[in-house]
């Protein structure tokens, strides 16, 4: 089969030229749907019993669960509290700022 | 009716990434979607989205299917991959969870792709790809195997 590698270059091209931030973003919002899509799993919850779980509709879950969603913290919350497994942690511990230090 | 050739575009160990050529085209039909949201600095984010998320589940999991939209008819194994908060539709084939055909896409302005000529026009040269597919899975000239297309080495397809 031809392998097409002007097409290979123009796809490293543009993965190349996103910004990291925008990277960490689609990464992070495929590693959660992910995650919950396999907690939902491991616990045999369906979509539509945890949307009710957590007060929301089958269809947003269903977006949650599909990849490429911008969560919010408020969401991230809910969903952390009703399956009672933290989704983020922040950092690797608690930092404190004083005085310009930064403490760990 | 215009040939068209699948032509690899990149293999990781879980994926396999193909798109579609047109007998006289200069470009695959992923890099002119490729282009034509990098030409454009509003579709440009939502592009990066987009191609990210490919190499990521290239890396990861794979197409796996609720990462997609399906599109065009029940029967057909034709996808759309939106991100959400975007208009930029990429069109797929998605054959299994590690090979995915791509073909061509564009901003949706409309409520469905059916009311936008161009848009239609890619899911429909999908759908007759997916058709010719099948025939050829169905008679075991083309087998597809862990992120790999077998058979369509040297195979035209009257799209």
């Amino acid at each position: 089969m031809k392998h097409s590698n002007e097409t290979e270059q123009l796809f490293q091209q543009v993965l190349d030229e996103t910004p990291k931030a925008l990277k960490l973003q689609v990464e992070w919002s495929y590693e959660i749907a992910d995650w919950i899509d396999n907690l939902l799993r491991s616990r045999k919850l369906s979509q539509k019993e945890f949307a009710k779980m957590v007060g929301t509709s089958e269809a947003a879950v269903s977006h949650w669960v599909g990849g490429g969603h911008n969560f919010t913290l408020s969401t991230l919350a809910k969903i952390s509290a009703v399956l009672g497994v933290q989704v983020i942690s922040v950092g690797n511990g608690l930092c404190t700022k004083t005085s310009g230090n930064v403490k760990k | 009716m215009t040939k068209a050739t699948i032509q690899s575009v990149r293999q990781t160990e879980n994926a396999g990434l193909f798109t579609i050529c047109f007998e006289g085209d200069s470009f695959t039909e992923f890099q002119k979607f490729i282009l034509k949201g990098h030409e454009n600095a509003t579709l440009q984010p939502d592009l990066q989205k987009i191609l990210n998320a490919v190499q990521h589940m290239m890396n990861a999991m794979g197409f796996l299917e609720r990462y997609f939209r399906p599109e065009g008819k029940m029967r057909d194994r034709v996808t759309a991959l939106p991100i959400q908060s975007s208009k930029l539709r990429l069109y797929c084939l998605r054959l299994s969870d590690s090979v995915l055909i791509v073909g061509n896409g564009g901003p949706k302005a409309t409520k469905t792709y059916e009311e936008d000529p161009e848009l239609n026009g890619y899911v429909i040269q999908l759908q007759k790809l997916d058709d010719l597919l099948r025939l050829a899975e169905a008679k075991g000239e083309i087998t597809i195997e862990t992120a790999t297309l077998s058979g369509v080495d040297d195979k035209q397809f009257d799209i």
